[in-house]
Protein backbone atom coordinates (compact mmCIF):
# COMPACT_ATOMS: atom_id res chain seq x y z
CA UNK A 1 0.00 0.00 0.00
CA UNK A 2 1.32 3.77 -0.91
CA UNK A 3 0.52 6.57 0.46
CA UNK A 4 1.54 10.31 0.75
CA UNK A 5 2.92 12.76 3.51
CA UNK A 6 4.40 15.94 4.25
CA UNK A 7 7.72 15.79 6.13
CA UNK A 8 8.73 18.82 8.06
CA UNK A 9 12.76 19.89 7.75
CA UNK A 10 15.33 17.55 9.82
CA UNK A 11 15.97 13.66 10.36
CA UNK A 12 13.21 11.27 9.99
CA UNK A 13 13.11 7.35 10.75
CA UNK A 14 10.30 5.23 8.96
CA UNK A 15 9.41 1.61 9.87
CA UNK A 16 7.15 -0.79 9.14
CA UNK A 17 5.10 -2.72 11.67
CA UNK A 18 2.62 -5.70 11.61
CA UNK A 19 0.14 -7.21 14.14
CA UNK A 20 -1.75 -10.06 13.74
CA UNK A 21 -5.00 -11.57 15.77
CA UNK A 22 -3.75 -15.23 16.60
CA UNK A 23 0.20 -16.27 17.38
CA UNK A 24 0.89 -17.47 14.37
CA UNK A 25 3.35 -20.53 13.16
CA UNK A 26 5.43 -21.28 9.97
CA UNK A 27 4.97 -18.18 8.66
CA UNK A 28 8.14 -17.03 7.00
CA UNK A 29 8.87 -14.88 4.60
CA UNK A 30 11.37 -16.42 1.97
CA UNK A 31 12.11 -14.61 -1.62
CA UNK A 32 13.76 -17.75 -2.69
CA UNK A 33 10.16 -19.13 -3.50
CA UNK A 34 8.09 -18.39 -7.05
CA UNK A 35 5.71 -16.53 -5.17
CA UNK A 36 7.45 -14.77 -2.21
CA UNK A 37 9.31 -11.68 -1.99
CA UNK A 38 11.70 -9.60 -0.19
CA UNK A 39 10.05 -7.66 2.44
CA UNK A 40 10.07 -4.14 0.96
CA UNK A 41 9.71 -0.67 2.62
CA UNK A 42 10.41 2.11 -0.11
CA UNK A 43 9.98 6.07 -0.74
CA UNK A 44 10.40 8.45 -2.64
CA UNK A 45 11.12 12.48 -1.39
CA UNK A 46 8.78 14.70 -3.89
CA UNK A 47 10.41 17.94 -4.16
CA UNK A 48 8.96 21.11 -6.37
CA UNK A 49 5.16 22.48 -6.27
CA UNK A 50 2.97 19.79 -4.73
CA UNK A 51 -0.38 20.16 -3.37
CA UNK A 52 -2.03 17.67 -1.23
CA UNK A 53 -5.56 17.17 -0.90
CA UNK A 54 -6.41 15.02 1.64
CA UNK A 55 -9.62 13.12 3.96
CA UNK A 56 -8.26 10.64 6.16
CA UNK A 57 -11.81 9.39 8.16
CA UNK A 58 -11.34 9.24 11.58
CA UNK A 59 -15.15 7.62 12.40
CA UNK A 60 -16.36 4.25 12.04
CA UNK A 61 -18.14 3.50 8.01
CA UNK A 62 -20.64 1.26 8.32
CA UNK A 63 -20.97 -0.57 4.79
CA UNK A 64 -24.05 -2.53 3.61
CA UNK A 65 -24.54 -5.06 1.69
CA UNK A 66 -24.73 -3.53 -1.95
CA UNK A 67 -25.19 -4.94 -5.46
CA UNK A 68 -23.91 -1.46 -7.25
CA UNK A 69 -21.21 0.80 -7.21
CA UNK A 70 -22.18 2.77 -4.43
CA UNK A 71 -20.54 5.83 -2.89
CA UNK A 72 -18.69 6.28 0.51
CA UNK A 73 -19.99 9.37 1.47
CA UNK A 74 -17.53 11.22 3.80
CA UNK A 75 -14.31 9.11 1.59
CA UNK A 76 -14.17 12.38 -0.64
CA UNK A 77 -11.69 15.33 -1.66
CA UNK A 78 -13.19 18.08 -3.22
CA UNK A 79 -10.54 20.24 -4.54
CA UNK A 80 -9.87 23.28 -7.87
CA UNK A 81 -6.84 22.65 -9.94
CA UNK A 82 -4.82 26.24 -11.05
CA UNK A 83 -2.91 24.80 -14.51
CA UNK A 84 -3.84 21.29 -16.39
CA UNK A 85 -1.49 19.07 -13.62
CA UNK A 86 -0.50 15.90 -13.26
CA UNK A 87 -2.00 13.53 -10.34
CA UNK A 88 -1.93 10.90 -8.66
CA UNK A 89 -4.46 9.40 -6.55
CA UNK A 90 -4.46 6.93 -3.60
CA UNK A 91 -6.98 5.29 -1.08
CA UNK A 92 -6.95 2.66 1.24
CA UNK A 93 -9.75 0.75 3.32
CA UNK A 94 -8.98 -1.47 6.26
CA UNK A 95 -12.33 -3.37 7.02
CA UNK A 96 -14.08 -5.97 9.05
CA UNK A 97 -17.09 -7.77 7.94
CA UNK A 98 -18.08 -11.72 6.04
CA UNK A 99 -18.80 -12.24 2.55
CA UNK A 100 -17.21 -10.28 -0.74
CA UNK A 101 -16.24 -6.00 -0.89
CA UNK A 102 -14.86 -4.41 -3.52
CA UNK A 103 -13.66 -0.92 -3.80
CA UNK A 104 -12.61 1.57 -6.71
CA UNK A 105 -11.92 5.51 -7.25
CA UNK A 106 -14.53 7.83 -9.58
CA UNK A 107 -13.11 11.16 -10.32
CA UNK A 108 -15.63 13.83 -11.85
CA UNK A 109 -17.78 10.67 -12.07
CA UNK A 110 -15.53 8.69 -14.24
CA UNK A 111 -13.88 4.80 -12.40
CA UNK A 112 -10.66 4.72 -12.80
CA UNK A 113 -9.73 1.14 -13.54
CA UNK A 114 -6.26 0.88 -12.15
CA UNK A 115 -8.46 1.82 -8.16
CA UNK A 116 -10.43 -1.34 -8.48
CA UNK A 117 -9.48 -3.55 -5.55
CA UNK A 118 -11.39 -6.57 -4.66
CA UNK A 119 -11.33 -9.33 -1.95
CA UNK A 120 -13.30 -12.87 -0.71
CA UNK A 121 -13.58 -13.59 1.46
CA UNK A 122 -13.65 -11.33 4.77
CA UNK A 123 -13.75 -11.29 7.98
CA UNK A 124 -10.49 -8.87 6.74
CA UNK A 125 -10.14 -6.86 3.97
CA UNK A 126 -7.26 -4.25 3.30
CA UNK A 127 -8.36 -2.35 0.01
CA UNK A 128 -6.45 0.22 -1.46
CA UNK A 129 -5.75 1.49 -5.19
CA UNK A 130 -3.69 3.93 -6.73
CA UNK A 131 -4.44 5.78 -9.72
CA UNK A 132 -2.86 8.60 -12.26
CA UNK A 133 -4.56 11.53 -14.25
CA UNK A 134 -4.07 14.43 -15.95
CA UNK A 135 -6.74 17.07 -14.68
CA UNK A 136 -7.80 20.00 -16.13
CA UNK A 137 -7.49 23.67 -14.93
CA UNK A 138 -11.10 23.70 -12.79
CA UNK A 139 -12.91 22.04 -10.09
CA UNK A 140 -12.58 17.95 -9.46
CA UNK A 141 -13.83 15.43 -7.41
CA UNK A 142 -12.43 12.17 -6.19
CA UNK A 143 -15.21 9.69 -4.32
CA UNK A 144 -14.25 5.75 -2.97
CA UNK A 145 -16.77 3.75 -3.88
CA UNK A 146 -17.16 0.12 -3.09
CA UNK A 147 -19.62 -2.84 -4.06
CA UNK A 148 -20.67 -6.16 -2.31
CA UNK A 149 -21.97 -8.17 -5.18
CA UNK A 150 -25.46 -7.72 -2.75
CA UNK A 151 -24.33 -11.02 -1.33
CA UNK A 152 -23.69 -12.50 2.27
CA UNK A 153 -25.14 -10.56 5.14
CA UNK A 154 -22.17 -8.20 5.82
CA UNK A 155 -22.10 -7.79 9.77
CA UNK A 156 -19.48 -5.65 12.07
CA UNK A 157 -18.78 -5.01 15.42
CA UNK A 158 -16.66 -2.18 15.95
CA UNK A 159 -16.25 -3.08 19.66
CA UNK A 160 -14.11 -6.71 18.81
CA UNK A 161 -10.95 -5.87 18.85
CA UNK A 162 -8.00 -8.11 18.36
CA UNK B 1 -19.03 -4.09 7.09
CA UNK B 2 -17.19 -1.48 8.97
CA UNK B 3 -13.91 0.67 8.56
CA UNK B 4 -12.73 2.66 11.76
CA UNK B 5 -14.03 1.35 14.32
CA UNK B 6 -10.82 -0.47 15.83
CA UNK B 7 -7.13 0.94 16.52
CA UNK B 8 -6.38 -1.36 13.22
CA UNK B 9 -8.98 0.03 11.12
CA UNK B 10 -8.32 3.31 8.96
CA UNK B 11 -9.74 5.06 6.18
CA UNK B 12 -8.61 7.55 3.73
CA UNK B 13 -8.50 8.98 0.15
CA UNK B 14 -5.27 11.30 -0.50
CA UNK B 15 -4.90 13.54 -4.10
CA UNK B 16 -1.86 15.22 -5.15
CA UNK B 17 -0.76 17.78 -7.48
CA UNK B 18 2.44 16.98 -9.15
CA UNK B 19 4.89 19.27 -10.86
CA UNK B 20 4.08 19.59 -13.98
CA UNK B 21 6.92 18.03 -15.76
CA UNK B 22 5.96 14.36 -14.11
CA UNK B 23 5.05 12.07 -16.91
CA UNK B 24 2.04 9.66 -16.43
CA UNK B 25 2.21 6.00 -18.36
CA UNK B 26 -1.15 4.11 -17.87
CA UNK B 27 -2.01 0.82 -19.60
CA UNK B 28 -5.39 -1.25 -18.93
CA UNK B 29 -6.46 -4.36 -20.02
CA UNK B 30 -9.39 -3.45 -22.40
CA UNK B 31 -10.38 -6.99 -23.47
CA UNK B 32 -10.92 -10.30 -21.78
CA UNK B 33 -8.05 -12.13 -21.01
CA UNK B 34 -7.78 -15.92 -19.87
CA UNK B 35 -5.26 -16.93 -17.48
CA UNK B 36 -3.79 -20.64 -18.37
CA UNK B 37 -1.37 -22.47 -16.47
CA UNK B 38 1.70 -21.38 -17.44
CA UNK B 39 5.68 -20.77 -16.06
CA UNK B 40 5.76 -16.49 -15.76
CA UNK B 41 4.09 -14.98 -18.76
CA UNK B 42 3.25 -11.42 -19.82
CA UNK B 43 -0.77 -10.49 -18.83
CA UNK B 44 -2.36 -9.50 -21.85
CA UNK B 45 -1.05 -5.83 -23.42
CA UNK B 46 0.69 -4.96 -19.89
CA UNK B 47 3.69 -3.67 -20.67
CA UNK B 48 5.89 -1.07 -21.91
CA UNK B 49 9.03 -0.05 -23.71
CA UNK B 50 10.20 2.84 -22.46
CA UNK B 51 13.47 5.03 -24.21
CA UNK B 52 14.73 6.75 -21.08
CA UNK B 53 17.08 9.52 -21.75
CA UNK B 54 18.03 10.89 -18.48
CA UNK B 55 18.04 8.93 -15.41
CA UNK B 56 14.66 9.07 -13.67
CA UNK B 57 13.01 7.77 -10.47
CA UNK B 58 9.20 6.40 -10.69
CA UNK B 59 6.35 5.21 -8.66
CA UNK B 60 5.24 1.98 -10.30
CA UNK B 61 1.60 0.27 -9.19
CA UNK B 62 -0.21 -2.42 -11.13
CA UNK B 63 -3.26 -4.18 -9.76
CA UNK B 64 -5.29 -7.47 -11.44
CA UNK B 65 -9.21 -8.33 -9.35
CA UNK B 66 -10.68 -11.19 -11.62
CA UNK B 67 -12.78 -13.93 -11.09
CA UNK B 68 -11.97 -17.61 -10.58
CA UNK B 69 -13.08 -21.05 -10.05
CA UNK B 70 -13.90 -21.50 -6.01
CA UNK B 71 -11.16 -23.63 -3.73
CA UNK B 72 -7.63 -23.85 -3.86
CA UNK B 73 -5.68 -21.73 -6.19
CA UNK B 74 -3.06 -19.24 -6.26
CA UNK B 75 -1.96 -16.75 -8.75
CA UNK B 76 1.75 -14.81 -8.42
CA UNK B 77 2.86 -11.75 -10.00
CA UNK B 78 6.03 -9.54 -10.82
CA UNK B 79 7.16 -6.81 -13.15
CA UNK B 80 10.18 -7.73 -14.99
CA UNK B 81 12.42 -5.08 -16.65
CA UNK B 82 14.39 -6.32 -19.82
CA UNK B 83 13.91 -9.80 -18.82
CA UNK B 84 15.52 -9.58 -15.10
CA UNK B 85 12.99 -9.46 -12.51
CA UNK B 86 12.67 -6.46 -10.59
CA UNK B 87 13.05 -7.17 -7.06
CA UNK B 88 10.34 -5.84 -4.44
CA UNK B 89 8.13 -6.21 -7.45
CA UNK B 90 5.83 -9.52 -6.43
CA UNK B 91 2.79 -10.29 -4.94
CA UNK B 92 -0.14 -13.38 -4.97
CA UNK B 93 -3.66 -13.94 -3.56
CA UNK B 94 -4.75 -17.21 -3.37
CA UNK B 95 -8.04 -19.48 -1.74
CA UNK B 96 -11.56 -17.53 -2.59
CA UNK B 97 -13.60 -16.63 -5.17
CA UNK B 98 -12.55 -13.24 -6.17
CA UNK B 99 -8.90 -12.55 -7.01
CA UNK B 100 -7.29 -8.92 -5.96
CA UNK B 101 -3.93 -8.48 -6.79
CA UNK B 102 -1.81 -5.23 -6.53
CA UNK B 103 1.78 -3.95 -5.71
CA UNK B 104 3.26 -0.53 -5.60
CA UNK B 105 7.04 0.51 -5.43
CA UNK B 106 9.95 2.85 -6.26
CA UNK B 107 11.84 2.15 -9.04
CA UNK B 108 15.36 4.12 -10.45
CA UNK B 109 15.07 3.69 -14.72
CA UNK B 110 18.86 4.15 -16.05
CA UNK B 111 19.46 5.44 -19.18
CA UNK B 112 18.61 3.30 -22.28
CA UNK B 113 15.94 1.23 -23.23
CA UNK B 114 13.64 -0.62 -20.83
CA UNK B 115 11.21 -3.45 -21.68
CA UNK B 116 8.92 -3.89 -18.53
CA UNK B 117 6.38 -6.46 -18.07
CA UNK B 118 3.62 -7.46 -15.81
CA UNK B 119 3.99 -11.06 -15.77
CA UNK B 120 1.60 -13.56 -13.39
CA UNK B 121 2.43 -17.37 -12.93
CA UNK B 122 -0.09 -19.85 -12.03
CA UNK B 123 -0.74 -23.46 -12.17
CA UNK B 124 -4.44 -22.68 -12.61
CA UNK B 125 -6.77 -22.92 -15.79
CA UNK B 126 -10.45 -21.03 -17.20
CA UNK B 127 -9.95 -18.08 -14.86
CA UNK B 128 -11.05 -14.73 -16.76
CA UNK B 129 -10.17 -10.90 -16.24
CA UNK B 130 -12.89 -9.76 -18.21
CA UNK B 131 -12.77 -5.48 -18.16
CA UNK B 132 -16.45 -5.57 -19.17
CA UNK B 133 -17.49 -7.29 -16.23
CA UNK B 134 -18.32 -4.82 -13.36
CA UNK B 135 -15.37 -5.10 -10.75
CA UNK B 136 -12.83 -7.19 -12.62
CA UNK B 137 -9.78 -4.89 -13.96
CA UNK B 138 -6.13 -4.98 -14.61
CA UNK B 139 -3.61 -2.04 -14.79
CA UNK B 140 -0.50 -1.36 -14.95
CA UNK B 141 0.68 2.41 -14.24
CA UNK B 142 4.33 4.21 -14.13
CA UNK B 143 4.96 7.37 -12.88
CA UNK B 144 8.29 9.23 -13.43
CA UNK B 145 9.10 12.16 -10.85
CA UNK B 146 11.77 14.52 -10.00
CA UNK B 147 12.56 13.04 -6.84
CA UNK B 148 15.06 11.20 -4.66
CA UNK B 149 14.58 7.13 -3.79
CA UNK B 150 15.23 7.37 0.02
CA UNK B 151 15.05 2.83 0.61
Amino acid sequence: MGFVTKLSKGDHKVHMEYRTPSPLTGQVNNPETVWQDNRYLGGLVLNGNLKFHRNNYQNSIALNKVSVWTKIEPLKVKFSVEIDRPMIFFYNLALQGTGTVGARLVVDGKDIKSTYKRVSPLPYAGLFGFGSRILTQGDHEVQVEYESGGGKTITHNIKDDF
Amino acid sequence: MNSGGNDWQSAGVSVVELPITSVIHEKYLETSYSISPNDWTLLGNLKYDLNVEREKNCLVYYSATFNMKKGNWAVYTRIVDNGKEIGKSRSSSSNGDIAGISAQFVLNLKIGKHALELQYYTGEKDWKIDPNDNFQAASFNIVEFEAEIVA
